[in-house]
């Protein structure tokens, strides 16, 4: 895996560039991911509102909402479930794919047409994966809150202009600029992962399977990890 | 061909979209916290900031116009802060205001609060030090607090000796009875007036010295022709007719004052004896006792709860230390 | 012996996955012109042999002479070239499942020769397509087409660079016995249209028998016999007569 690393960035900062492919990837890895991820984001942001509800008006701070859901959405929720929505359903189709083609020589196919196939599929679809989560993730920011904006006003009414103001004012830069580099690292992990599980995918049919099956997983572990990494770093780097 | 076109302009909007919301919230909190605004700093000086720390808020009039950039502790009494405020504030903030701690909402952040005095004063300039208010501390409190249980203690206990006399009364009775208190007072009264008289005699003595002293006559007269020397002279004079002065008022109040106890003691003496009134009802009627029992129980029970409050917090783990240090420098005494 | 010139010249060659030895010096010459075909068991290392030649594999040992060049000496940019000179029908077609027929022709060409004129590279799609005779299913889909039908593209999908020399990794398996004699008179006829040199690996006897000048028999990781057809097929040795069966 460590391998595999190191030479994807050596084969990344080698010419030839396949930008044609690296935008179709764009294209499939993003673009086709928005409705999943923009429904699950609302729904999100909805429910997390709706569930805070309770305790807060216990405690008779339910004006806090709007700030609460704002920073959690913002630093933690927001990237970590859209980026493990987007492992399931990139790095699986990513490990799917490559596993597949794999499997019927699509990639020996390849090198022998005079292609790289790392730098035509690996590269793509990682540089792809990375630039792409976090646009999906500010997109997913940007709906969970109107969700939880929704969620707020089936109790109460409360105006849009106050319900941004009072979740702007309680974010910082602080907040928003680590959260939206992790997403970066996310994606990255998300799509190497997969490139991994299914470049190397073992023969036969049931082997496309389980690369597809444990890119998930294995992609949603780094996720994990990697925020948690990012936690610790933000508070070192911001404390400097 | 055509449809990977179309593809691509929908990546671009998406790609986008994204990159124009985050411009967006990047512009919005912009305003927020004003990173880009130019600041300048000013010091305040504080003996203690109980956990403010480097970038809370600072306000001037409850709206957020700067943070703090560095907190520095410069000897056990004296913590420097070091306020960033936003430009603007140069027209606003002045050199007298003061600044002090307090809290965003009731767990909130800590913040400095920059309030402005009521005398004028010009406006404030960069590396101006304003004077911190002393913040309540929790801690204070706590300590502020078991002085008061102590009081409360002392209290309690003086009241119940109080009462205690006041149940067994023929104490009352013999005080209100003792016919020598207000003679002695009388005798008192005797000796300040007659005290008086001999100070008016020497006011009149001294007022013929000076007098004589005045005109020229007799060898001190001669010899203090000095003007200085019968300037002080005269001053001292009119201190002691002031004095005298004084002692007369005192005379009189103490004369009105022991008209008024004797009047009082009699009345008290004829109640008690004779009709109904508020010392007698106070003494003879029965519910009244009953009451003040009752009230007397309800102190000692408060007592005992307090004391029961007391003995807890010894053993509560934060205090245990504290009462166990207590008990050991008792023995010592 | 042969007075043709070799344009595949393997010595020595070989090849261990682990403890497994797949080629043990392996020696093979195929000259120009000629449709050689490599008999072997399932497992014996036919298709290691064929990706070695291509440079898919490193050989352990041995030199592997394709066109005058030692394969596994070559850098990147050289294998390159030299395999825009050889064709390779893989085994399961390796068409690209998420390209139509046309994208899949294309392909080949827009790596090799990146100047290509679009117009150019229709003609050239067209041209081998209707060679193959399915030109009608330009635009479809690979997994739209029979399994007959993307033997056929595969194969297109080879021509189109004009290849000298043709390596097909057993074109038959997997097909029912006419489309794998429509595929073998296929090979035939693209050995005489492009003057091809043929290199075929197959245990399908039908094939070696109608489809060789030559076969090679692979047995065991070593080059156990090479001739004719009919004079392997009298052979004596049971190992030859094993295959006949």
């Amino acid at each position: 895996m460590a391998r595999f690393t190191a030479r994807f960035f050596r084969e990344a900062f080698h010419p030839r560039y396949e930008f044609s492919e690296l935008i179709r990837q764009c294209f499939i890895i993003g673009y086709k991911s928005l409705s999943l991820v923009g429904l699950t984001a609302f729904i999100m942001g909805l429910v997390l509102t709706m569930q805070l509800r309770p305790s807060m008006v216990r405690y008779g701070v339910e004006a806090e909402i709007p700030a609460m859901v704002g920073i959690s959405i913002i630093r933690e929720i927001g990237p970590i479930i859209t980026a493990l929505i987007f492992a399931g359903k990139i790095g699986s189709s990513i490990g799917a794919e490559l596993g597949s083609m794999r499997v019927t020589e699509q990639i020996d196919a390849m090198e022998v047409s005079g292609t790289n196939p790392f730098k035509y599929l690996v590269v793509t679809r990682t540089v792809a994966a990375t630039l792409m989560l976090p646009v999906l993730v500010i997109l997913a920011d940007a709906i969970a809150l109107y969700g939880s904006y929704l969620g707020v006003n089936i109790y109460e009414i409360l105006s849009f202009k106050l319900f941004y103001t009072l979740v702007i004012d309680n974010l910082g830069y602080y907040d928003v600029i680590p959260a939206i580099i992790k997403t970066f690292f996310f994606g990255f992990a998300v799509g190497i992962v997969g490139c991994f599980k299914g470049y190397y995918s073992s023969k036969g049919t049931e082997g496309v399977g389980r690369s597809a099956n444990s890119a998930v997983v294995m992609a949603s572990v780094f996720i994990f990890i990697l925020d948690l990494l990012a936690v610790q770093i933000t508070e070192l780097v911001w404390n400097l | 061909m055509a449809n990977r076109t179309t593809d691509n302009v929908k990546l671009g909007v998406f790609v986008l979209a994204g990159l124009v919301l985050l411009v967006l919230f990047f512009y919005m909190l912009s305003k927020n916290e004003s990173i880009f605004a130019s600041r300048f700093e000013i010091k305040a000086h504080f003996a203690n900031v109980s956990g403010l720390v480097s970038g809370n808020n600072v306000r001037v009039a409850g709206i957020v116009v700067g943070i703090v950039e560095d907190v520095e502790l410069v000897n056990d009494t004296l913590v420097i802060v070091t306020i960033a405020l936003n430009d603007d504030m140069r027209q606003i903030v002045r050199k007298n205001a003061t600044a002090a701690l307090g809290t965003d909402g009731l767990i909130g952040n800590r913040l400095v609060n920059i309030l402005p005095a009521a005398e004028p004063a010009p406006l404030i300039e960069p590396g101006d030090i304003l004077l911190g208010q002393k913040d309540i501390s929790t801690e204070d409190m706590l300590r502020t607090l078991d002085q008061t249980n102590r009081n409360v203690l002392i209290i309690s206990n003086g009241l119940r000796e109080t009462i205690d006399r006041i149940n067994k009364s023929t104490q009352l009775t013999t005080l209100l009875d003792d016919e020598s208190l207000s003679l002695n007072l009388k005798a008192a009264l005797l000796n300040l007036r007659s005290a008086t008289g001999q100070a008016s005699a020497t006011m009149q003595d001294l007022n013929a010295v000076v007098a004589d002293v005045r005109n020229g006559e007799g060898s001190v007269g001669a010899l203090l022709r000095d003007t200085s020397f019968a300037w002080e002279l005269n001053q001292t004079v009119r201190k002691l007719q002031a004095v005298e002065n004084q002692a007369d008022r005192l005379a009189q109040n103490m004369d009105a004052l022991v008209k008024e106890v004797d009047g009082a003691v009699k009345g008290l003496q004829n109640d008690l004896n004779y009709g109904p009134g508020a010392a007698n009802l106070l003494m003879k009627d029965s519910l009244t006792a009953a009451r003040l029992q009752n009230a007397l129980g309800n102190l000692e029970q408060g007592t005992a709860r307090f004391s029961e409050n007391m003995e807890a917090m010894k053993h509560n783990f934060l205090f245990r230390r504290y009462f166990r240090k207590m008990e050991k420098k008792k023995e010592k005494d | 012996m042969d007075t043709r010139e070799p344009v595949i010249v393997i010595e020595d060659l070989c090849k261990t996955f682990g403890n497994n030895v797949v080629l043990d010096h392996f020696n093979l010459t195929l000259y120009r012109g000629e449709n050689l075909v490599v008999l072997g068991k399932s497992g014996s290392g036919k298709s290691v042999l064929i990706k070695c030649i291509i440079g898919l594999l490193r050989p352990d040992s041995g030199r592997i002479e394709v066109l005058g060049e030692n394969v596994p000496d070559l850098n990147y940019h050289d294998l390159d070239l030299l395999r825009a000179k050889v064709g390779f029908l893989f085994q399961s077609n390796a068409l690209y499942d998420s390209m139509t027929v046309r994208e899949n022709l294309e392909f080949p060409l827009r790596r090799h020769w990146l100047q290509v004129e679009q117009k150019e590279v229709d003609m050239m799609v067209m041209e081998v397509l209707e060679h193959v005779g399915l030109a009608h299913t330009v635009d479809m889909m690979p997994a739209e087409l029979s399994g007959g039908m993307r033997k056929r593209i595969a194969l297109a999908r080879t021509l189109i660079l004009k290849p000298a020399i043709m390596l097909y990794d057993e074109p038959t398996t997997g097909l029912d016995p006419i489309t794998g004699m429509e595929i073998i008179e296929l090979i035939k006829q693209v050995q005489q249209q492009y003057q091809t040199s043929a290199l075929v690996i197959s245990h399908d006897m039908v094939l070696a028998e109608t489809a060789s000048e030559r076969i090679a028999m692979l047995i065991e990781g070593k080059c156990y016999a090479t001739g004719p057809y009919a004079e392997l097929k009298t052979s004596t040795d049971p190992k030859i007569q094993a295959f006949f069966i």
